[in-house]
């Protein structure tokens, strides 16, 4: 059984279409023990919830002194990272796969809206926001694939570098935070 | 890793790698927050390994403990009978925790009944312990060893299909 799974309109990468392209069982594996893993995390993820969804937290407390992390955005961030990852494969990035897709860059840059919000950097948050809403906006209305999921992917990565360096800066500050330094890393 | 696949010009079997590499990184993050999650959310609610029953007991998250003759003692029959880090067995009662298919407790008084899905198998009285024996609480990763021991196979097998 190969990827693409489904018949539905995609729009692959050039690494996506590369694994297309050599139908090669050895890379099959692989793709196929991704997207089982990333489903499987959505499993797990869902079972931490169900059990602990009264405790998660969505804003920064602390943020200076001992900073406490916002559980739930995590675990969203952590549901539509693994959604993503398994419908990438599964679709060969499908209209399901880019929505999954748009959801983690909404919600990793909700990161940084809570740290910015929460150090009263009301500007920069404020600025994170219009251009999260934008970008949505851009991949929800624009048909042409290439186009809308190469501006979502693209901000994604910037995210990923402001978001690893803004929290980075915090933990350094705050060595004993072990939560803090999980956090970071999984950034 | 993502310029390299937009802009750069390579092999075929380079591009299929680096895009497998990429969706791993993205799997180890996951990884990294669920462990974070589970740390601060599950764990600080009932630990799981070896402890004596009435530490068991003492947490918010404890549910049924169970022995070889059956049910050892019931903190909270709203949660699941048999569930890691939640319910607790004696050293010969272990294997129950894989093959208990009692998955909820109804206690009145003193009467404790066990549920089949929905059906009413077993009933019996509570009686009062004076033991505090070692009980064992499965870890949330346990079961999750088991399923990624199945999806490892599956990942194999599916290519072939």
């Amino acid at each position: 059984m190969r990827f693409p799974i489904v018949n539905v309109s995609k729009c692959p990468d050039r690494g996506l279409q590369a694994l297309y392209d050599l139908n090669d069982k050895k890379f099959d594996i692989y793709a196929w023990l991704n997207v089982l893993v990333s489903l499987e995390q959505i499993l797990m993820l869902s079972l931490i919830a169900s059990r602990s969804y009264k405790q998660l937290t969505f804003f920064l407390k602390d943020t200076l002194t001992y900073c406490k992390v916002p559980t739930g955005l995590i675990l969203l961030w952590s549901i539509f990272t693994s959604a993503s990852v398994a419908l990438v494969g599964l679709t060969m990035r499908g209209n399901i796969s880019v929505f999954a897709k748009t959801i983690h860059v909404i919600i990793e840059s909700l990161f940084l809206v809570v740290l910015f919000s929460s150090l009263n950097l009301r500007f920069f948050s404020n600025f994170v926001i219009i251009l999260a809403s934008f970008m949505s906006l851009w991949v929800i209305s624009i048909p042409q694939c290439l186009e809308s999921v190469t501006v979502a992917v693209s901000l994604g990565v910037i995210l990923d570098f402001i978001n690893f360096f803004s929290y980075l800066i915090i933990g350094l500050g705050q060595h004993y935070n072990k939560e803090l330094w999980m956090f970071v890393h999984g950034l | 890793m993502f310029a390299a696949i937009h802009y750069w010009e390579a092999p075929t079997w380079f591009f299929a790698s680096l895009r497998l590499l990429g969706a791993t990184f993205n799997i180890i993050a996951v990884e990294i927050f669920i462990l974070l999650l589970k740390t601060s959310l599950i764990d600080a609610n009932l630990p799981s390994g070896w402890m004596k029953l009435s530490i068991w007991k003492s947490y918010q998250s404890s549910s049924v403990a169970w022995s070889n003759e059956g049910i050892l003692s019931v903190s909270n029959d709203n949660l699941s009978s048999h569930n890691a880090q939640e319910s607790a067995y004696t050293e010969g009662a272990l294997y129950k925790f894989w093959f208990g298919y009692r998955n909820k407790i109804v206690t009145q008084g003193n009467k404790i009944t066990q549920y089949l899905f929905i059906f009413p198998v077993k009933e019996f009285q509570l009686q009062l312990e004076n033991k505090d024996p070692y009980v064992f609480v499965y870890d949330l990763s346990h079961p999750r060893f088991i399923r990624i021991f199945f999806i490892c196979i599956l990942s194999i097998v599916l290519p072939y299909l």
